[in-house]
């Protein structure tokens, strides 16, 4: 085999007909004519601006589109400061200044003793996340280790050996 | 050659002298070669598939303008021979899933068209074509992979290797294939011989 593939009949000769099939004339012709046509559409394309369109601009017109660019970007840059101040970055859609600041709940003891004079003095409360204001939980005191009787386990022993014979 | 080459300097003089323009101009002129060499390898692959003429030469065109599309490429092909027909493969294959239609194997008059006429009257030939038209009508119903690799294999430009690098695949499995397929073929034209 190597390298090529065996032969048989008569699939083969079939197969074979069709693989020597005569290619029809002028094929290469018609061929160059399509891609003559696809090629200059391409370089249409390509040059489509600066060759096509801005050569055809009689001289006042390319004086007014050179203008109305100019503007453009003068429109573009006074705008782009007064942006960058009133968000603090360039780009940003995040407003980084604060205005008001959170709503803060009131205090649990007066909310409580407020439910206790007249029963309905909570319904205006305002519920904040604790994430906004972080409680301040107070550290936990430190249990007091009885450390006195643990040594005196711990002592006693050697004194009971030592009374041993 | 020279009619053609007529043809095409006129899709390449139309460039300007810009830096782009030469290396479109010289990618272009590479095309052109290329049509020059290939065109008709090309036609019988898409032929051998479409089984008609028209259909076959748009596949090719078609194939061209691929080409002509990635022109940057060009100089990244290794084998420009496989490397076409491994596209116009692809745009039959695209045809003909589009198109939904099996290839004509009835049109016995495409067919005697294609025939060698050396030696042959016309009834002759109309039998022959018959006869062809008959093998592949077997030939369509082998599985997808197995008929590609039996199609490709008739072609003398190919290669086990090459047509293993136009299916993407291995050469061990294109030989594979090949033996399934033409078993497949023995027992479909026993079969049906028999059935007459």
């Amino acid at each position: 085999m190597s390298g090529k593939v065996e032969e048989r009949s008569p699939l083969e000769a079939t197969l074979r007909m069709l693989a020597s099939a005569p290619e029809p004339e002028g094929l290469r012709e018609r061929v160059h004519a399509r891609l003559a046509v696809a090629a200059k559409a391409r370089r249409r394309w390509w040059q489509g601006w600066d060759e096509v369109t801005w050569q055809s601009l009689s001289w006042p017109a390319r004086v007014g589109a050179v203008t109305a660019l100019g503007l453009l970007l003068a429109a573009g840059l006074s705008v782009y400061p007064v942006r960058v101040s009133q968000t603090g970055e360039a780009g940003s859609h995040v407003s980084a200044a604060h205005g008001e600041p959170a709503p803060i709940a009131p205090a649990a003891g007066a909310v409580g003793s407020a439910a206790n004079s007249s029963g309905f003095q909570t319904s205006g409360a305002v519920r904040v996340p604790p994430t906004l204001t972080p409680l301040h939980v107070p550290a936990a005191p430190k249990k007091r280790i009885k450390r006195a009787a643990g040594v005196a386990k711990t002592a006693a022993a050697p004194v009971a050996d030592a009374s041993k014979p | 050659m020279s009619t053609s080459a007529v043809s095409y300097a006129g899709w390449m003089e139309s460039g300007t002298t810009q830096a782009r323009e030469q290396s479109d101009g010289s990618a272009e002129a590479a095309i052109a070669a290329l049509v020059e060499t290939y065109a008709g390898t090309l036609y019988r692959v898409a032929f051998s598939v479409l089984r008609n003429a028209a259909d076959a030469e748009d596949a090719v065109q078609e194939t061209y303008l691929r080409v002509l599309r990635h022109q940057a490429q060009l100089s990244e092909i290794r084998d420009a021979r496989v490397w076409l027909v491994r596209i116009v493969w692809n745009v039959v294959l695209d045809r003909k899933r589009r198109a939904k239609t099996k290839p004509e194997t009835d049109d016995v008059s495409e067919l005697e068209r294609v025939l060698p006429a050396a030696g042959q009257s016309a009834e002759q030939r109309v039998a022959s074509a018959q006869h062809h038209a008959h093998v592949l009508k077997a030939v369509e119903q082998l599985p997808a992979k197995e008929r590609a690799v039996l199609m490709l294999s008739a072609f003398e430009e190919l290669t086990s290797v090459e047509i293993a690098q136009v299916l993407e695949t291995t050469e061990s499995t294109v030989r594979s294939r090949l033996f399934r397929a033409r078993n497949l073929m023995a027992g479909l034209l026993s079969h049906e011989r028999s059935g007459r």
